[in-house]
């Protein structure tokens, strides 16, 4: 068992969860799920956080080894980090999945410079490039899932689009200039 | 079936195609999920058409709360609410 790291400012303290993992199969994937709930219950954190935490894990890193195309799969890590401020420390848990593959532009069909609209799609029920209309409920039930409890918040990075929703700050995309090549996808829960 | 037998979590797709491989052609089936901890949506949706095609009449039981709304937003979503029943816990 890991102890929180001990910033000497005590402003912000890291625990790894699940450390940095790649992964390129849906086996890796399973893997990476099937060790969730101990590093969860080994630091007292709670059945519905892993159920959480681990559809987060899941869907997003189904969609890189189903769409992205990237050579060397994808990258997970999961951590839980302490905020204090004015003696009121907060407990957070952070999901960061990402690739280096087509971008959801690409896998959807669309021009890169329509990155932004087509994470807008993408987070829509039923959006998917397989054809099967029950496919592509991934990104949405992230959504769905950040949206329905507060103090959680999603982001998605691909190519110059750039979108988050949460309950306090609701869906918000733009277009930005630094472009991420693939796709990136972080959540953050109260924990 | 008991579900704890293939694990504790089930996150993928081609995991519900392997068990549900393994669920019999019957026309009523009980699946308990006791001390199942994880269930992804692509496994949940996955795995339900498939059982839902091989039985007229599905009971999940023993659904953790927090494992339960997934499943009936699933089977909701599946058009399939006639067909899969989900019992509550005692």
């Amino acid at each position: 068992m890991h102890d929180l790291d001990e910033d000497p400012r005590g402003v912000r303290r890291i625990l790894p969860l699940l450390t940095v993992r790649s992964f390129r199969s849906e086996t890796d994937v399973e893997r990476m799920a099937d060790e969730l709930p101990d590093l969860f219950f080994d630091h007292g954190l709670s059945k519905s956080l892993v159920q959480d935490t681990a559809t987060v894990l899941a869907e997003a890193a189904n969609n890189v080894v189903q769409h992205a195309g990237s050579a060397v799969g994808g990258f997970a890590v999961v951590q839980q980090r302490y905020m204090q401020s004015q003696g009121l420390r907060t407990d957070y848990i952070e999901i960061a999945v990402a690739d280096p593959g087509r971008g959801i532009a690409e896998s959807l069909g669309r021009e890169p410079a329509d990155a932004e609209a087509a994470i807008i799609d993408a987070v829509k029920e039923g959006t998917t490039s397989t054809g099967d209309r029950h496919r592509g409920i991934g990104l949405h039930e992230l959504s769905d899932l950040v949206e329905g409890s507060p103090g959680r918040l999603l982001e998605i990075h691909s190519d110059h689009g750039f979108y988050q929703t949460g309950q306090s700050i609701g869906p918000d995309s733009m277009t930005v200039a630094n472009r991420f090549r693939g796709t990136a996808v972080t959540v953050v829960m109260v924990a | 079936m008991r579900m704890i037998d293939f694990g504790r979590s089930f996150a993928t797709r081609e995991k519900a195609k392997r068990i549900a491989k393994e669920v019999p052609e019957r026309g009523s089936l009980v699946i308990d999920f006791g001390d199942v901890v994880v269930l992804s949506p692509s496994f949940a949706d996955e795995f339900i058409g498939r059982i839902a095609a091989a039985s007229q009449d599905v009971t999940l039981e023993h659904l953790a709360p927090e494992l339960e709304e997934l499943m009936a937003r699933t089977v909701e979503r599946r058009g399939l609410s006639t067909q899969v029943r989900i019992a509550a816990l005692a």
